[in-house]
Protein backbone atom coordinates (compact mmCIF):
# COMPACT_ATOMS: atom_id res chain seq x y z
CA UNK A 1 0.00 0.00 0.00
CA UNK A 2 1.12 3.38 0.34
CA UNK A 3 3.17 2.60 2.88
CA UNK A 4 5.29 0.95 0.96
CA UNK A 5 6.05 3.99 -1.27
CA UNK A 6 10.02 4.71 -0.80
CA UNK A 7 11.57 8.23 1.00
CA UNK A 8 8.15 9.35 2.46
CA UNK A 9 7.42 10.83 5.44
CA UNK A 10 5.90 7.46 6.92
CA UNK A 11 3.91 9.41 10.09
CA UNK A 12 1.74 11.59 7.15
CA UNK A 13 1.41 8.17 5.22
CA UNK A 14 0.00 5.86 7.27
CA UNK A 15 -1.81 8.31 9.23
CA UNK A 16 -5.68 7.74 9.06
CA UNK A 17 -6.67 11.17 10.11
CA UNK A 18 -7.76 13.58 7.26
CA UNK A 19 -8.82 17.11 7.34
CA UNK A 20 -12.47 16.10 7.29
CA UNK A 21 -11.82 15.04 10.99
CA UNK A 22 -11.59 19.00 11.48
CA UNK A 23 -13.47 20.37 9.07
CA UNK A 24 -16.99 18.33 9.96
CA UNK A 25 -16.94 19.11 13.76
CA UNK A 26 -15.69 22.96 12.97
CA UNK A 27 -18.56 23.35 10.46
CA UNK A 28 -20.93 22.27 13.13
CA UNK A 29 -19.25 24.60 15.87
CA UNK A 30 -19.57 27.23 13.78
CA UNK A 31 -23.41 26.78 12.26
CA UNK A 32 -24.82 25.93 15.84
CA UNK A 33 -22.66 28.10 18.05
CA UNK A 34 -20.47 30.72 16.74
CA UNK A 35 -23.13 31.89 14.54
CA UNK A 36 -25.95 32.35 17.12
CA UNK A 37 -23.23 34.17 18.84
CA UNK A 38 -22.76 36.73 15.69
CA UNK A 39 -26.46 36.80 15.58
CA UNK A 40 -26.72 38.01 18.73
CA UNK A 41 -24.11 40.79 18.43
CA UNK A 42 -25.66 41.71 15.61
CA UNK A 43 -29.16 41.95 16.63
CA UNK A 44 -28.44 44.36 19.28
CA UNK A 45 -27.55 47.19 16.51
CA UNK A 46 -31.00 46.69 15.43
CA UNK A 47 -34.47 47.42 16.13
CA UNK A 48 -36.11 44.84 17.37
CA UNK A 49 -39.57 44.18 16.25
CA UNK A 50 -41.18 40.93 17.19
CA UNK A 51 -40.34 37.29 17.00
CA UNK A 52 -40.02 36.35 13.36
CA UNK A 53 -40.28 39.74 11.69
CA UNK A 54 -37.80 41.80 10.51
CA UNK A 55 -35.41 43.67 12.12
CA UNK A 56 -35.64 47.69 11.69
CA UNK A 57 -33.19 50.30 11.69
CA UNK A 58 -29.49 50.39 12.30
CA UNK A 59 -28.83 52.15 15.92
CA UNK A 60 -26.64 52.42 18.62
CA UNK A 61 -29.70 53.62 21.15
CA UNK A 62 -29.28 50.41 23.33
CA UNK A 63 -25.69 50.38 23.94
CA UNK A 64 -26.62 54.12 24.72
CA UNK A 65 -28.82 53.25 26.88
CA UNK A 66 -27.41 50.79 28.78
CA UNK A 67 -24.17 53.40 29.51
CA UNK A 68 -26.55 56.58 30.31
CA UNK A 69 -28.84 54.48 32.66
CA UNK A 70 -26.81 54.51 36.51
CA UNK A 71 -29.70 51.60 36.87
CA UNK A 72 -27.99 49.09 34.66
CA UNK A 73 -25.08 50.51 35.59
CA UNK A 74 -25.47 49.89 39.02
CA UNK A 75 -26.33 46.27 38.13
CA UNK A 76 -23.23 45.26 36.45
CA UNK A 77 -21.33 46.48 39.45
CA UNK A 78 -23.52 44.18 41.63
CA UNK A 79 -22.62 41.36 39.21
CA UNK A 80 -19.09 41.91 39.97
CA UNK A 81 -18.89 42.62 43.49
CA UNK A 82 -20.93 39.66 44.31
CA UNK A 83 -18.25 38.05 42.15
CA UNK A 84 -15.67 38.67 43.71
CA UNK A 85 -16.76 38.93 47.45
CA UNK A 86 -17.64 35.21 46.97
CA UNK A 87 -14.66 34.80 45.07
CA UNK A 88 -12.41 35.86 48.01
CA UNK A 89 -14.59 34.07 50.72
CA UNK A 90 -14.24 30.68 48.26
CA UNK A 91 -10.28 31.37 48.10
CA UNK A 92 -10.25 31.70 52.10
CA UNK A 93 -12.13 28.54 53.08
CA UNK A 94 -10.98 26.56 50.44
CA UNK A 95 -7.08 26.41 50.30
CA UNK A 96 -7.12 25.28 54.10
CA UNK A 97 -9.71 22.54 52.82
CA UNK A 98 -7.20 21.53 49.97
CA UNK A 99 -4.08 21.59 51.67
CA UNK A 100 -5.87 18.72 54.12
CA UNK A 101 -7.18 16.83 51.24
CA UNK A 102 -3.32 16.91 49.21
CA UNK A 103 -1.37 15.74 52.71
CA UNK A 104 -3.77 12.89 52.96
CA UNK A 105 -3.04 9.59 50.99
CA UNK A 106 -5.28 6.70 50.62
CA UNK A 107 -8.95 5.83 51.42
CA UNK A 108 -9.72 9.46 53.39
CA UNK A 109 -8.10 11.20 50.19
CA UNK A 110 -10.92 9.28 48.19
CA UNK A 111 -13.98 9.82 50.64
CA UNK A 112 -13.04 13.52 51.42
CA UNK A 113 -13.00 14.10 47.17
CA UNK A 114 -15.66 12.30 46.51
CA UNK A 115 -17.86 14.04 49.34
CA UNK A 116 -16.13 17.74 47.41
CA UNK A 117 -17.61 17.15 44.33
CA UNK A 118 -20.49 15.41 45.17
CA UNK A 119 -22.22 18.84 45.32
CA UNK A 120 -21.15 19.45 41.41
CA UNK A 121 -22.68 16.48 40.40
CA UNK A 122 -25.99 16.78 42.14
CA UNK A 123 -28.54 19.14 39.70
CA UNK A 124 -28.08 22.50 40.28
CA UNK A 125 -31.79 23.28 40.88
CA UNK A 126 -31.83 20.56 43.47
CA UNK A 127 -29.04 22.39 45.19
CA UNK A 128 -30.67 25.57 45.22
CA UNK A 129 -34.25 23.90 46.10
CA UNK A 130 -31.91 22.22 48.97
CA UNK A 131 -30.99 25.69 49.67
CA UNK A 132 -34.25 27.31 49.36
CA UNK A 133 -35.69 24.80 52.09
CA UNK A 134 -32.61 25.48 54.84
CA UNK A 135 -32.97 29.82 54.15
CA UNK A 136 -36.75 29.91 54.10
CA UNK A 137 -38.51 31.65 56.67
CA UNK A 138 -39.22 28.21 58.62
CA UNK A 139 -36.56 27.12 57.52
CA UNK A 140 -33.66 26.15 60.62
CA UNK A 141 -31.22 28.84 59.67
CA UNK A 142 -34.07 31.39 59.91
CA UNK A 143 -35.62 30.07 63.25
CA UNK A 144 -32.02 29.75 65.07
CA UNK A 145 -31.36 33.25 63.32
CA UNK A 146 -34.47 34.67 64.83
CA UNK A 147 -34.62 32.99 68.05
CA UNK A 148 -31.17 34.37 68.70
CA UNK A 149 -32.22 37.87 67.23
CA UNK A 150 -35.99 38.07 67.94
CA UNK A 151 -36.16 41.81 67.78
CA UNK A 152 -35.14 41.97 63.97
CA UNK A 153 -37.22 40.51 61.32
CA UNK A 154 -35.31 37.65 59.48
CA UNK A 155 -35.03 37.00 55.67
CA UNK A 156 -32.52 35.03 54.34
CA UNK A 157 -34.23 34.50 50.81
CA UNK A 158 -33.80 37.28 48.65
CA UNK A 159 -31.14 38.82 50.31
CA UNK A 160 -27.63 39.02 49.47
CA UNK A 161 -26.58 36.52 52.71
CA UNK A 162 -28.70 34.06 51.03
CA UNK A 163 -26.96 34.91 47.26
CA UNK A 164 -23.79 34.44 48.72
CA UNK A 165 -24.47 31.16 50.42
CA UNK A 166 -25.25 29.98 47.01
CA UNK A 167 -22.44 31.18 44.99
CA UNK A 168 -19.90 30.19 47.43
CA UNK A 169 -21.53 26.63 47.54
CA UNK A 170 -21.29 26.69 44.11
CA UNK A 171 -17.43 27.78 43.64
CA UNK A 172 -16.07 26.40 46.58
CA UNK A 173 -16.19 22.91 45.54
CA UNK A 174 -13.99 23.93 42.02
CA UNK A 175 -11.71 26.09 43.49
CA UNK A 176 -10.80 22.77 46.09
CA UNK A 177 -10.57 20.13 43.45
CA UNK A 178 -7.99 22.66 41.14
CA UNK A 179 -5.59 23.61 44.36
CA UNK A 180 -5.35 19.63 45.54
CA UNK A 181 -2.70 19.15 42.46
CA UNK A 182 -0.47 22.43 42.80
CA UNK A 183 -0.45 22.12 46.78
CA UNK A 184 0.28 18.20 46.49
CA UNK A 185 3.43 19.25 44.32
CA UNK A 186 5.05 21.39 46.63
CA UNK A 187 6.93 18.55 49.16
CA UNK A 188 6.40 18.62 52.26
CA UNK A 189 9.87 18.57 53.12
CA UNK A 190 9.72 22.38 51.86
CA UNK A 191 7.50 22.89 54.83
CA UNK A 192 9.33 20.92 57.38
CA UNK A 193 12.63 22.76 56.03
CA UNK A 194 11.03 26.04 57.43
CA UNK A 195 9.62 24.71 60.60
CA UNK A 196 13.28 23.08 61.75
CA UNK A 197 14.16 26.88 60.50
CA UNK A 198 12.10 28.43 63.45
CA UNK A 199 9.61 29.66 60.87
CA UNK A 200 6.18 29.74 62.60
CA UNK A 201 3.06 28.70 61.14
CA UNK A 202 2.07 31.84 59.62
CA UNK A 203 5.22 32.76 58.52
CA UNK A 204 5.28 29.48 56.58
CA UNK A 205 2.05 30.05 55.33
CA UNK A 206 2.96 33.28 53.43
CA UNK A 207 7.08 33.05 52.49
CA UNK A 208 6.70 28.91 51.34
CA UNK A 209 2.85 27.63 50.60
CA UNK A 210 1.48 30.87 49.33
CA UNK A 211 4.57 31.88 46.89
CA UNK A 212 4.41 28.27 45.83
CA UNK A 213 0.75 27.81 44.93
CA UNK A 214 0.08 31.23 44.04
CA UNK A 215 -0.53 30.61 40.44
CA UNK A 216 -2.28 27.47 40.49
CA UNK A 217 -4.70 29.52 43.37
CA UNK A 218 -4.61 32.22 41.20
CA UNK A 219 -6.65 30.51 37.80
CA UNK A 220 -8.81 28.26 40.87
CA UNK A 221 -9.93 32.25 41.48
CA UNK A 222 -10.73 33.38 37.98
CA UNK A 223 -12.52 30.00 37.19
CA UNK A 224 -14.90 30.54 40.59
CA UNK A 225 -15.09 34.27 39.44
CA UNK A 226 -16.50 33.79 35.91
CA UNK A 227 -18.45 30.77 37.31
CA UNK A 228 -20.06 33.42 39.57
CA UNK A 229 -20.52 36.47 37.99
CA UNK A 230 -22.29 34.50 35.07
CA UNK A 231 -24.66 32.52 37.45
CA UNK A 232 -27.98 31.98 36.55
CA UNK A 233 -29.63 29.93 38.77
CA UNK A 234 -28.72 31.34 42.51
CA UNK A 235 -30.12 34.94 41.52
CA UNK A 236 -33.15 33.40 40.05
CA UNK A 237 -33.67 31.09 42.73
CA UNK A 238 -32.49 32.54 46.18
CA UNK A 239 -32.99 35.87 45.17
CA UNK A 240 -36.68 35.75 44.99
CA UNK A 241 -36.70 38.53 42.48
CA UNK A 242 -35.12 41.01 44.35
CA UNK A 243 -31.74 40.88 43.81
CA UNK A 244 -31.19 41.94 39.79
CA UNK A 245 -27.64 40.83 38.45
CA UNK A 246 -26.98 40.61 34.63
CA UNK A 247 -28.07 37.66 34.12
CA UNK A 248 -31.14 37.56 35.51
CA UNK A 249 -31.60 40.66 33.88
CA UNK A 250 -30.64 39.11 30.31
CA UNK A 251 -33.52 36.32 30.80
CA UNK A 252 -36.03 39.55 31.85
CA UNK A 253 -35.65 41.42 28.71
CA UNK A 254 -35.06 38.26 26.66
CA UNK A 255 -37.98 35.96 27.81
CA UNK A 256 -40.76 38.48 29.55
CA UNK A 257 -40.13 41.97 27.49
CA UNK A 258 -39.12 40.05 24.56
CA UNK A 259 -36.66 42.95 24.29
CA UNK A 260 -34.20 40.99 22.42
CA UNK A 261 -32.10 43.47 21.27
CA UNK A 262 -31.35 45.52 24.24
CA UNK A 263 -30.81 41.81 25.86
CA UNK A 264 -27.83 41.03 23.02
CA UNK A 265 -26.96 44.65 24.20
CA UNK A 266 -26.88 43.65 27.62
CA UNK A 267 -25.36 40.18 26.77
CA UNK A 268 -22.45 41.81 24.20
CA UNK A 269 -21.68 44.15 27.14
CA UNK A 270 -21.64 41.49 29.61
CA UNK A 271 -19.50 39.27 28.12
CA UNK A 272 -16.39 41.82 26.79
CA UNK A 273 -16.34 43.00 30.70
CA UNK A 274 -15.65 39.33 31.43
CA UNK A 275 -13.59 38.73 29.42
CA UNK A 276 -11.58 41.68 30.13
CA UNK A 277 -11.88 40.64 34.01
CA UNK A 278 -10.21 37.22 33.11
CA UNK A 279 -7.48 38.20 30.69
CA UNK A 280 -6.10 40.84 32.84
CA UNK A 281 -6.04 38.85 35.63
CA UNK A 282 -4.55 35.96 33.66
CA UNK A 283 -1.98 38.61 32.53
CA UNK A 284 -0.87 39.83 36.35
CA UNK A 285 -0.63 36.59 36.96
CA UNK A 286 1.74 35.42 34.73
CA UNK A 287 4.02 38.30 35.36
CA UNK A 288 3.77 37.27 39.50
CA UNK A 289 4.40 33.77 38.50
CA UNK A 290 7.92 33.96 36.48
CA UNK A 291 8.78 35.96 39.10
CA UNK A 292 8.45 33.26 42.16
CA UNK A 293 9.36 30.76 39.90
CA UNK A 294 12.78 32.53 39.85
CA UNK A 295 13.00 32.73 43.32
CA UNK B 1 1.33 23.48 66.22
CA UNK B 2 -1.15 21.03 68.37
CA UNK B 3 -3.54 24.42 68.51
CA UNK B 4 -3.92 25.18 64.87
CA UNK B 5 -4.37 21.25 63.81
CA UNK B 6 -7.32 20.80 66.00
CA UNK B 7 -8.83 24.41 64.85
CA UNK B 8 -8.46 23.22 61.11
CA UNK B 9 -10.02 20.01 61.72
CA UNK B 10 -13.07 21.80 63.24
CA UNK B 11 -12.76 24.15 60.57
CA UNK B 12 -13.07 21.12 57.81
CA UNK B 13 -16.23 19.52 59.52
CA UNK B 14 -17.42 23.30 59.07
CA UNK B 15 -16.91 23.15 55.64
CA UNK B 16 -17.86 19.84 54.91
CA UNK B 17 -21.72 20.66 56.82
CA UNK B 18 -21.66 23.75 54.54
CA UNK B 19 -21.18 21.65 51.51
CA UNK B 20 -23.51 18.99 52.13
CA UNK B 21 -26.13 20.77 54.43
CA UNK B 22 -28.85 21.55 50.55
CA UNK B 23 -27.93 17.71 49.84
CA UNK B 24 -29.01 16.45 53.25
CA UNK B 25 -31.32 18.92 53.96
CA UNK B 26 -33.57 17.56 50.95
CA UNK B 27 -33.22 14.11 51.53
CA UNK B 28 -34.83 14.40 55.11
CA UNK B 29 -37.54 16.60 54.11
CA UNK B 30 -38.00 14.06 51.67
CA UNK B 31 -39.94 11.83 54.50
CA UNK B 32 -41.35 14.78 56.44
CA UNK B 33 -45.26 14.34 56.80
CA UNK B 34 -46.49 18.17 56.46
CA UNK B 35 -47.77 19.11 53.06
CA UNK B 36 -44.92 21.87 52.90
CA UNK B 37 -40.81 21.35 53.16
CA UNK B 38 -39.81 22.05 56.61
CA UNK B 39 -36.70 21.63 58.57
CA UNK B 40 -36.59 19.76 60.67
CA UNK B 41 -39.02 17.35 59.20
CA UNK B 42 -41.99 16.04 61.11
CA UNK B 43 -43.26 12.96 61.18
CA UNK B 44 -42.27 9.80 59.11
CA UNK B 45 -43.34 9.25 55.90
CA UNK B 46 -42.85 6.93 52.50
CA UNK B 47 -45.86 8.31 50.77
CA UNK B 48 -44.17 10.83 48.57
CA UNK B 49 -41.60 8.38 47.13
CA UNK B 50 -44.78 6.35 46.00
CA UNK B 51 -46.27 9.96 44.54
CA UNK B 52 -42.67 10.78 43.23
CA UNK B 53 -42.85 7.11 40.86
CA UNK B 54 -46.41 7.99 40.20
CA UNK B 55 -45.76 10.83 38.80
CA UNK B 56 -46.34 10.32 35.00
CA UNK B 57 -45.28 14.27 34.43
CA UNK B 58 -42.37 13.89 35.95
CA UNK B 59 -41.96 10.42 34.44
CA UNK B 60 -42.48 11.85 30.58
CA UNK B 61 -39.74 15.02 31.70
CA UNK B 62 -36.72 12.33 32.78
CA UNK B 63 -37.50 10.23 29.65
CA UNK B 64 -37.20 13.38 27.29
CA UNK B 65 -33.83 14.78 29.19
CA UNK B 66 -32.54 10.75 28.54
CA UNK B 67 -33.17 11.23 25.29
CA UNK B 68 -31.92 14.70 24.57
CA UNK B 69 -28.46 13.16 26.81
CA UNK B 70 -28.17 10.41 25.16
CA UNK B 71 -28.62 11.21 21.71
CA UNK B 72 -26.50 14.61 21.99
CA UNK B 73 -24.06 12.32 24.37
CA UNK B 74 -23.69 10.19 21.18
CA UNK B 75 -22.51 13.36 18.34
CA UNK B 76 -20.74 15.23 20.78
CA UNK B 77 -18.99 11.94 21.77
CA UNK B 78 -17.85 11.45 17.97
CA UNK B 79 -17.15 14.82 16.73
CA UNK B 80 -15.03 15.32 19.70
CA UNK B 81 -13.00 12.45 19.56
CA UNK B 82 -12.50 13.14 15.69
CA UNK B 83 -11.52 16.87 16.30
CA UNK B 84 -8.87 15.59 19.51
CA UNK B 85 -7.27 12.93 16.84
CA UNK B 86 -6.55 15.60 14.71
CA UNK B 87 -5.33 17.86 17.21
CA UNK B 88 -3.34 14.85 18.02
CA UNK B 89 -1.89 13.74 15.46
CA UNK B 90 -1.44 17.44 13.76
CA UNK B 91 -0.13 19.31 16.85
CA UNK B 92 1.06 22.82 15.93
CA UNK B 93 0.23 26.66 15.60
CA UNK B 94 -3.08 25.70 14.00
CA UNK B 95 -3.80 23.22 15.48
CA UNK B 96 -3.92 25.26 18.85
CA UNK B 97 -5.74 27.89 17.60
CA UNK B 98 -8.43 26.02 16.70
CA UNK B 99 -8.56 24.05 20.19
CA UNK B 100 -9.22 27.65 21.75
CA UNK B 101 -12.35 27.32 19.06
CA UNK B 102 -13.28 24.31 20.22
CA UNK B 103 -12.80 25.22 24.14
CA UNK B 104 -14.75 28.59 23.70
CA UNK B 105 -18.25 27.50 24.53
CA UNK B 106 -17.64 26.44 27.78
CA UNK B 107 -15.90 29.88 28.31
CA UNK B 108 -18.70 32.01 27.22
CA UNK B 109 -21.48 32.18 30.29
CA UNK B 110 -24.11 29.97 29.65
CA UNK B 111 -27.17 33.10 30.07
CA UNK B 112 -25.54 34.45 27.18
CA UNK B 113 -25.36 31.42 24.72
CA UNK B 114 -28.86 30.14 25.45
CA UNK B 115 -29.96 33.78 24.45
CA UNK B 116 -27.79 33.38 21.20
CA UNK B 117 -29.75 30.25 21.25
CA UNK B 118 -32.65 31.56 21.70
CA UNK B 119 -32.68 34.44 18.88
CA UNK B 120 -31.18 31.78 16.43
CA UNK B 121 -33.11 29.34 16.36
CA UNK B 122 -36.50 31.83 15.96
CA UNK B 123 -35.08 32.12 12.52
CA UNK B 124 -35.48 27.74 12.13
CA UNK B 125 -39.30 27.71 13.05
CA UNK B 126 -39.54 23.61 10.88
CA UNK B 127 -36.47 22.69 13.70
CA UNK B 128 -38.23 20.59 16.57
CA UNK B 129 -37.81 21.70 20.25
CA UNK B 130 -36.25 18.21 20.70
CA UNK B 131 -33.40 19.05 17.79
CA UNK B 132 -32.78 23.05 19.00
CA UNK B 133 -32.22 21.48 22.26
CA UNK B 134 -29.82 18.46 21.14
CA UNK B 135 -27.68 20.60 18.33
CA UNK B 136 -27.30 23.59 21.48
CA UNK B 137 -26.23 20.92 23.82
CA UNK B 138 -23.94 19.37 21.88
CA UNK B 139 -21.76 22.37 21.04
CA UNK B 140 -21.63 22.99 25.20
CA UNK B 141 -20.13 18.97 25.29
CA UNK B 142 -17.87 19.14 22.53
CA UNK B 143 -15.31 20.61 25.33
CA UNK B 144 -15.71 18.18 27.89
CA UNK B 145 -15.08 15.48 25.59
CA UNK B 146 -12.46 17.06 23.59
CA UNK B 147 -10.33 17.89 27.45
CA UNK B 148 -10.74 14.31 28.56
CA UNK B 149 -9.68 12.42 24.86
CA UNK B 150 -6.66 14.72 24.84
CA UNK B 151 -5.36 14.16 28.00
CA UNK B 152 -6.06 10.37 27.25
CA UNK B 153 -4.50 10.45 23.63
CA UNK B 154 -1.42 12.52 25.35
CA UNK B 155 -0.41 9.67 27.36
CA UNK B 156 -0.67 7.27 24.63
CA UNK B 157 2.30 5.82 23.23
CA UNK B 158 2.66 5.67 19.09
CA UNK B 159 4.38 2.98 19.26
CA UNK B 160 1.39 1.13 19.37
CA UNK B 161 0.01 2.13 16.21
CA UNK B 162 3.24 1.70 14.46
CA UNK B 163 3.49 -1.92 15.36
CA UNK B 164 -0.01 -2.17 14.44
CA UNK B 165 1.20 -1.00 11.11
CA UNK B 166 4.40 -2.67 10.95
CA UNK B 167 2.35 -6.01 11.42
CA UNK B 168 0.17 -5.17 8.22
CA UNK B 169 -3.14 -3.66 9.67
CA UNK B 170 -4.84 -0.54 7.85
CA UNK B 171 -5.03 2.80 9.30
CA UNK B 172 -8.58 2.14 9.73
CA UNK B 173 -7.93 -0.92 11.37
CA UNK B 174 -5.53 0.38 13.49
CA UNK B 175 -8.15 3.41 14.27
CA UNK B 176 -10.76 0.68 15.83
CA UNK B 177 -8.69 -2.23 16.81
CA UNK B 178 -5.72 -0.29 18.65
CA UNK B 179 -6.58 3.68 19.03
CA UNK B 180 -10.03 3.27 19.88
CA UNK B 181 -9.74 0.88 22.81
CA UNK B 182 -6.62 2.37 24.76
CA UNK B 183 -8.59 5.79 24.94
CA UNK B 184 -11.70 4.10 26.23
CA UNK B 185 -11.24 4.97 29.21
CA UNK B 186 -10.94 9.10 28.34
CA UNK B 187 -14.11 8.77 25.90
CA UNK B 188 -16.11 7.28 28.97
CA UNK B 189 -15.13 10.44 31.11
CA UNK B 190 -15.94 12.94 28.80
CA UNK B 191 -18.75 11.32 28.12
CA UNK B 192 -20.26 10.61 31.72
CA UNK B 193 -18.88 14.38 31.97
CA UNK B 194 -20.86 15.62 28.91
CA UNK B 195 -24.16 13.32 29.76
CA UNK B 196 -24.09 15.06 33.51
CA UNK B 197 -23.66 18.67 31.90
CA UNK B 198 -26.84 17.69 29.32
CA UNK B 199 -29.35 16.00 31.96
CA UNK B 200 -28.81 18.98 34.02
CA UNK B 201 -28.72 21.66 32.03
CA UNK B 202 -31.04 24.28 33.22
CA UNK B 203 -30.51 27.46 31.43
CA UNK B 204 -30.46 26.87 27.79
CA UNK B 205 -34.08 24.85 28.07
CA UNK B 206 -35.36 27.91 30.02
CA UNK B 207 -34.83 30.00 27.35
CA UNK B 208 -35.70 28.17 24.53
CA UNK B 209 -38.35 25.67 26.23
CA UNK B 210 -41.97 25.49 24.80
CA UNK B 211 -44.74 23.06 26.10
CA UNK B 212 -43.19 19.92 24.30
CA UNK B 213 -39.86 20.08 25.80
CA UNK B 214 -40.13 20.10 29.55
CA UNK B 215 -36.98 18.56 30.45
CA UNK B 216 -36.41 17.20 34.01
CA UNK B 217 -34.58 20.24 35.20
CA UNK B 218 -37.01 22.67 34.09
CA UNK B 219 -39.85 20.48 35.47
CA UNK B 220 -38.27 20.54 38.75
CA UNK B 221 -37.52 24.30 38.44
CA UNK B 222 -41.21 24.67 38.09
CA UNK B 223 -42.99 22.55 40.67
CA UNK B 224 -40.28 24.42 43.16
CA UNK B 225 -41.79 27.97 42.30
CA UNK B 226 -45.11 26.83 41.89
CA UNK B 227 -45.33 24.60 44.92
CA UNK B 228 -43.23 23.87 48.13
CA UNK B 229 -44.07 20.22 48.71
CA UNK B 230 -41.98 17.24 49.90
CA UNK B 231 -42.59 15.19 46.47
CA UNK B 232 -39.71 17.76 44.98
CA UNK B 233 -37.62 16.28 47.89
CA UNK B 234 -38.41 12.93 47.16
CA UNK B 235 -37.61 13.37 43.30
CA UNK B 236 -34.50 15.34 44.21
CA UNK B 237 -33.49 12.65 46.22
CA UNK B 238 -33.30 9.86 43.90
CA UNK B 239 -31.25 11.51 42.03
CA UNK B 240 -28.66 12.68 44.23
CA UNK B 241 -28.12 8.95 45.26
CA UNK B 242 -27.93 8.44 41.79
CA UNK B 243 -25.34 10.82 41.54
CA UNK B 244 -23.55 9.29 44.52
CA UNK B 245 -23.74 5.92 43.47
CA UNK B 246 -22.29 7.26 40.21
CA UNK B 247 -19.47 8.98 42.19
CA UNK B 248 -18.51 6.20 44.10
CA UNK B 249 -17.96 3.82 40.66
CA UNK B 250 -16.16 6.79 38.90
CA UNK B 251 -13.30 7.29 41.93
CA UNK B 252 -12.87 3.53 42.07
CA UNK B 253 -12.71 2.87 38.35
CA UNK B 254 -11.29 5.92 37.15
CA UNK B 255 -9.86 8.72 40.15
CA UNK B 256 -12.19 11.68 40.45
CA UNK B 257 -8.61 13.74 40.49
CA UNK B 258 -7.99 13.04 37.22
CA UNK B 259 -11.04 14.76 35.77
CA UNK B 260 -10.69 17.97 37.15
Amino acid sequence: MKAKTKGRDLSKDWSYVNGWYLVIPLIFLVIFFVAPLCYMAYISFFEFNGVGKPLGDFTLSHYKEFFTKSTFWLILVRTVALGAASTILCVVLGYPISYKISRMRGRWRSVLMALVVLPLWVSMTIRMFGWMSILSTNGLLAKTLQSLFPGRDIKLLGSYTGIMLGLIHCGLPYFIMIMVGPIDNVDISYEEASYVFGAGFMRTFFKVMLPLTYKGALSGAILVFSLNTAAFLVPMMLGSGKIIVMTNTIYQQATYLYNWSFASALAVIFMVFALLITSLSRKTGRKTGSRSDLA
Amino acid sequence: MKRFKILGNIFSVLIFVFLLAPLVVVICTSFGESRFVTFPPQGFTLKWYAEAFGNVDFMKSILLSLRISIVSVILACVMGVMVSMYFWKKPGRVSEVFETVFLSPIVVPTVISALAFLQYFSLYSALSGFWKLVLAYITIEMPYVIRSVTASLSSLDASFEEASLVMGASPFKTMYRVTLPCIKGGIAAGAIFAFVVAFDEAVIVMFIRNARTVTYPLRLYSYIMESFTPLISALASIFIIISAILIIVLEKKIGLEKMY
